[in-house]
């Protein structure tokens, strides 16, 4: 019987990345998360990233942003209640990818990274959301998740 | 049966005290929790603030002040790594009435309002003392992560 989670290889011997595909969850995840960080410790030391959070994002305070994208991100890093982490997350940046406003005459494509970033982040916090914190995560290791 | 607290005749609101133990709890972590937050959401403490009464390193020391009071905040509205959040709370208490309101040190005009920061600091040093001994109670995420 033919195993359908792993289609054959045209060229078996190249197929390098078998033993580590077990890690490819928990990488993304540790990576979204640590990309995360910065923008939480650029909020509150530095000031720089405030100009994207319109909406009722404008209406909490920065610092509360900057501190859950910190810990948060930290959170979704290391897979520590993955899920209700990951919707918060989820839907501020999807707040922030909706509030990048479009050049009249351009469209959503054109828009640069400025738009497409959050997106991204929103579609992987989404993910997670969906999945948990998987099998190399805190979550996973405390036996518990919401 | 609840176990008296004090001599018989002091000991009237035991039963109140235990029926209603959990309830009390969460609102006490939510009134030291608001306390907390009506400091940081108004900006507190600010850069100039620090900068005014020669703090250390007031651009850096402000805003990770408002990290360290939103964890804390978090930790006491959800009851989540609850004593943690209680010892957070003590420490950062302790050290702003250490380090910024010593009244006797201040100028004259000044002492009455900062002898109301030190008096208000040292209660909530005491009820986050208290908190920590007495944990996060029943309605607490702490609680829902027991065994």
């Amino acid at each position: 019987m033919a195993d359908h989670s792993q289609p054959a290889k045209y060229i078996p011997a190249l197929a390098w990345y078998r033993p580590f595909q077990d890690f490819a969850y928990a990488f993304i995840r540790f990576c979204t998360g640590a990309i995360i960080i910065p923008h939480g410790v650029d909020r509150v030391f530095y000031s720089g990233a405030h100009a994207e959070l319109g909406g009722f994002l404008a209406a909490i305070p920065v610092s509360a942003i900057g501190t859950f994208e910190i810990v948060g991100g930290l959170f979704i890093a290391l897979g520590l209640l993955t899920r209700p982490v990951a919707l918060i997350a989820a839907i501020e940046w999807i707040a922030i990818a909706l509030l990048v406003p479009i050049k009249s005459g351009e469209s959503w494509i054109m828009a640069g990274e400025s738009a497409h970033f959050p997106t991204l982040i929103t579609a992987l916090c989404v993910a997670f959301v969906l999945r948990g914190g998987g099998q190399y995560s805190l979550d996973r290791l405390l036996g518990k998740e919401v | 049966m609840v176990t008296r607290s004090s001599h018989p005749l002091l000991s009237h609101a035991d039963g109140v005290a235990t029926q209603t133990m959990d309830a009390l709890l969460l609102l006490g972590r939510w009134l030291i929790a608001a306390v907390f937050l009506m400091t940081v959401w108004t900006g507190g403490p600010s850069a100039a603030y620090l900068k005014s009464i020669n703090f250390i390193y007031p651009e850096f020391m402000s805003p990770l002040a408002h990290v360290i009071e939103w964890i804390i905040i978090v930790s006491l509205v959800l009851g989540i790594a609850t004593r943690y959040g209680a010892l957070l709370a003590f420490a950062f208490v302790v050290i702003a009435f250490v380090t910024a309101h010593l009244y006797w040190e201040f100028p004259q005009a000044a002492q009455a309002l900062q002898y109301t920061f030190l008096s208000k600091d040292i209660a909530i040093a005491g009820g986050a003392l208290v908190l920590f001994a007495s944990g996060g109670g029943r309605y607490s995420i702490d609680e829902k992560l027991k065994a």
